[in-house]
C-alpha cells in the first residue's frame, strides 16, 4: 500500500472521504466496517513504531567490542592526526568539497594569477632595469665627451682667428691628456705665438717652431703656408713627444 | 573529539562499513546505535517474541560485520544488506523450528504461545488490542510477515523490500495486502463501528 494511501486512512473519516480517495481505496476497503479495521491495524503500527523503541542488552555490545577487539588488535590506534588528515580529506565527501583539495585549488589559482597582476607592478617601479635603456645613457656620455671636445676646438679656434686683430697675443690652452686628434689650422695668415701648456706641466715654445716665422710684411703678418708645424724633431723634446705618443 | 564523533554521525552506512573494515572502531559503534535496536525489534516480530534469541540473532549479526566485512557488497544499500542478512537468518531458523517440530513429542512451542494469545484475545477488548495485534502479527504466515514488517515497521520501500526478499515487486504489493486483510480481520472484534 502506498504511504499517501496509509496517510488518509490514519487522517480521515469515511464520511470524509473524497470520491477520488475512495476510488483509490476501493481496492483496499470498500465499506466504513473495512475502512475501520484498517485504520486500526495502521494507528496501531503507528504506536508500536512510537513506543516499542528496543535497545539491546549491555552485554550484546560488550561481547560485540571484545569481539571487534580481538580481530582489529593489531591495528594501532587512531592519532590526533589521523583524525586531523580526515577533517580535511574526508573520503566520504567529493573531491571538489575535500577542505585539502580546496586550498589546493586557491592556492594554484593564485600562482596562475599572480604574474599577470604583478608585471606591471614591475615595469612601473623599477624602469632603471630596463636594458634597453643603457645604450641612451652611453651615447649621451659620449655626446658630453664629444660637445666638450668641440668646445675646446671652438675655443682655440676662435683664438686663432682673432690673431690678426690682436697682433701676437698669446694665448694659453689647457689641455687635457684625453683630447684627441687636435690639428692647428689657420684660414688667413698669421703668425701665432703661442704658449701650449698640459696638465703635466710639460711647456713648449711654439713660436721657436714655426716654419718660415720671420716676415717680411711690416705689421709682421705672415703670408704663406697656413699649416703650422713643429721644426724641432719631436724626438728632441721629450714633452712633446710623450705628449703626441699619449694622444695617438 | 567533537569533530571526530560528528564525522562519523554524519557518514553513510555505507562509508561506515568501509571504515569498520579498516577497523574503526567509532565506525563500529555508529552503525550499532544505527540498527541495532531496528534489527532487535525486526528478529522479535519474526522470532515469536523470544526476546533471547533475537539478542542472540543481534550479536550473530553484528559479529559477522566485524570479522567478515567483506561480505558487504558497497555497490549495494547497506539497509537492504543487512536486512537480507536478517531475513535469512530468520528463514534459516524457521527450517531448525521444523526440524526439532518433527523430532518433538508434538509440542510446539510458538503455537502455544499464538495460543495463549488467541485466549488473551478473546479474554480482554480494548485495552489489550495492542498485545493482540502483535500476537496477530506473530501467528501471521512467515513470508507475509516479513512483508508487513519491513513495510511498515521498519519503514523500507516497495523496492527495497523485493531487494532484501529477492522477490518481485508485484509480489510484495500482493503479500502486504494479503497481511493487511488479514490483521484487518482478525482485528474485527475490536473495531467500533461492529461494536456499536
Amino acid at each position: 500500500m502506498e504511504k499517501e494511501l496509509v496517510d488518509i486512512i490514519e487522517d480521515k473519516k469515511f464520511i470524509e472521504l473524497t470520491s477520488s480517495e475512495r476510488e483509490s481505496l476501493k481496492e483496499w476497503c470498500s465499506t466504513e466496517e473495512e475502512f475501520d479495521q484498517l485504520k486500526l491495524v495502521f494507528l496501531e503500527v503507528e504506536q508500536m513504531k512510537r513506543t516499542q523503541v528496543m535497545t539491546p542488552r549491555a552485554e550484546t555490545k560488550n561481547s560485540l567490542d571484545a569481539i571487534f577487539a580481538q580481530k582489529h588488535s593489531k591495528i594501532p590506534p587512531v592519532f590526533w592526526y589521523n583524525s586531523f588528515f580526515t577533517v580535511l580529506y574526508p573520503t566520504d565527501k567529493p573531491i571538489q568539497r575535500r577542505p585539502l583539495m580546496q586550498i589546493a585549488a586557491i592556492g594554484l589559482l593564485f600562482l596562475l594569477v599572480y604574474p599577470f597582476v604583478s608585471t606591471n607592478k614591475l615595469i612601473e617601479t623599477t624602469p632603471q632595469l630596463a636594458k634597453v635603456e643603457e645604450p641612451a645613457v652611453k651615447e649621451e656620455l659620449k655626446g658630453l665627451s664629444a660637445e666638450k671636445d668641440k668646445t675646446i676646438v671652438d675655443d682655440l679656434d676662435e683664438n686663432i682667428t682673432d690673431l690678426p686683430e690682436t697682433r701676437l697675443q698669446e694665448s694659453t690652452i689647457e689641455m687635457s691628456p684625453g683630447v684627441e686628434g687636435l690639428i692647428f689650422s689657420c684660414p688667413e695668415p698669421a703668425v701665432a705665438s703661442a704658449t701650449y701648456s698640459w696638465t703635466t706641466d710639460s711647456r713648449v715654445d711654439a713660436s721657436s717652431s714655426l716654419t718660415g716665422a720671420i716676415s717680411d710684411h711690416p705689421d709682421g703678418i705672415f703670408i704663406g703656408s697656413s699649416t703650422n708645424s713643429f721644426s724641432q724633431a719631436a724626438s728632441s723634446q721629450p714633452a712633446v713627444f710623450d705628449l703626441l705618443t699619449a694622444t695617438f | 573529539m567533537r569533530l571526530f564523533k560528528a564525522q562519523h554521525k554524519t557518514m553513510t552506512d555505507e562509508s561506515l562499513m568501509q571504515a569498520i573494515s579498516t577497523g574503526d572502531k567509532h565506525a563500529f559503534d555508529e552503525l550499532y546505535a544505527r540498527y541495532a535496536g531496528p534489527l532487535l525489534g525486526y528478529f522479535m516480530k519474526m522470532l515469536w517474541r523470544d526476546r533471547e534469541k533475537s539478542e542472540d540473532f543481534v550479536h550473530d549479526l553484528f559479529a559477522k560485520i566485524v570479522n567478515k566485512p567483506e561480505y558487504f557488497d558497497v555497490t549495494r544499500s547497506f539497509k537492504t544488506w543487512v536486512y537480507s542478512v536478517a531475513n535469512n537468518m530468520c528463514k534459516n531458523e524457521y527450517k531448525k523450528a521444523e526440524v526439532r517440530k518433527g523430532m518433538s513429542n508434538g509440542l510446539d512451542n510458538h503455537f502455544s504461545l499464538s495460543d495463549k494469545n488467541s485466549n488473551v484475545m478473546n479474554e480482554v477488548q480494548d485495552k489489550f488490542f495492542q498485545e493482540a495485534f502483535q500476537k496477530s502479527l506473530t501467528i501471521l504466515d512467515d513470508k507475509h510477515k516479513e512483508v508487513f514488517s519491513l513495510r511498515h515497521l521498519e519503514g523500507l520501500s516497495i523496492k527495497e523490500i523485493a531487494d532484501v526478499l529477492e522477490i518481485s515487486d508485484g509480489t510484495v504489493k500482493s503479500r502486504l495486502f494479503y497481511a493487511t486483510k488479514y490483521l484487518a480481520e482478525s482485528l474485527k472484534e475490536f473495531n467500533p463501528v461492529e461494536n456499536r
